[in-house]
């Protein structure tokens, strides 16, 4: 199928790249189907809306980054995106100007099961990780590093 | 807004299927339990604005960055 984006004017995708947010991604909870594309530059997908062409996210491999990244899914979400075994996980990422500075969310991770291809925003609870992360790592990411493995 | 009073131990019933209970209080901070179901999502609003605030943030990168996330890559591949 074809979709129209403001990034790279009409495109062709695979509809085995559309994933279904069911409730939204925060901020634009009235969007619900966006494909997932990679454009041959790993760590980094984009997430384009399939109903706004100027929607658009810049996603990294967040496990890239932060190899030491861990978090529980809940079981609550595990049922509402019926995983099995198949899942991805991918972080927003906020590009900025100078692109070193840009930041991972690693509070809220995007999570999505290639199965039925369903995917959240899944919020972390008690989760010791926020919404900017440093794309390299700080002494400071270093100290949660090591808190967590205590 | 509805405005109501609930003691220690009572609830407040949402819709047939949440029940907000509060479990105690201590000066100025409620402790509030929640049952409801599994599907529903429930956060403290302040880290719920946050990721809106950021997905925001997120959204509206432009060319400029990207082509600069497009150089740091290639610059990557190339080492």
């Amino acid at each position: 199928m074809i979709i129209s984006t403001s990034i790279w004017g009409d495109i062709e995708v695979n509809e085995k790249e559309v994933y279904r947010f069911e409730k939204g991604i925060p901020g634009f909870e009235e969007t619900t189907e966006f494909v997932l594309l990679d454009q041959d530059e790993a760590p980094f997908y984009y997430l384009q809306s399939l109903q706004q062409k100027e929607l658009s996210f810049v996603l990294v491999d967040p496990f890239i980054f932060y190899p030491e990244y861990e978090f529980e899914l809940p079981d609550s979400e595990t049922e509402e995106l019926e995983i099995e075994s198949n899942l991805v996980v991918r972080s927003i990422l906020t590009l900025h100007e100078q692109v070193e500075s840009s930041t991972i969310n690693l509070l809220a991770p995007l999570v999505f099961n290639p199965d039925n291809r369903k995917a959240k925003q899944v919020v972390l609870h008690q989760s010791p990780y926020s919404t900017k992360h440093s794309l390299q790592p700080t002494k400071e990411d270093e100290t949660i590093r090591s808190k967590e493995g205590e | 807004m509805l405005v109501l009073s609930r003691k220690k131990g009572e609830s407040i019933i949402i819709q047939d299927h949440i029940e907000v209970t509060v479990l105690g209080v201590e000066g100025d901070t409620v402790r509030i339990g929640i049952s409801a179901p599994k599907q529903m999502d429930i956060f403290r609003k302040e880290i719920y604005l946050s990721i809106q605030e950021s997905n925001r943030e997120s959204a509206a990168h432009t060319q400029s960055n990207l082509d600069a996330l497009r150089k740091m890559i290639n610059k990557n591949n190339e080492k």
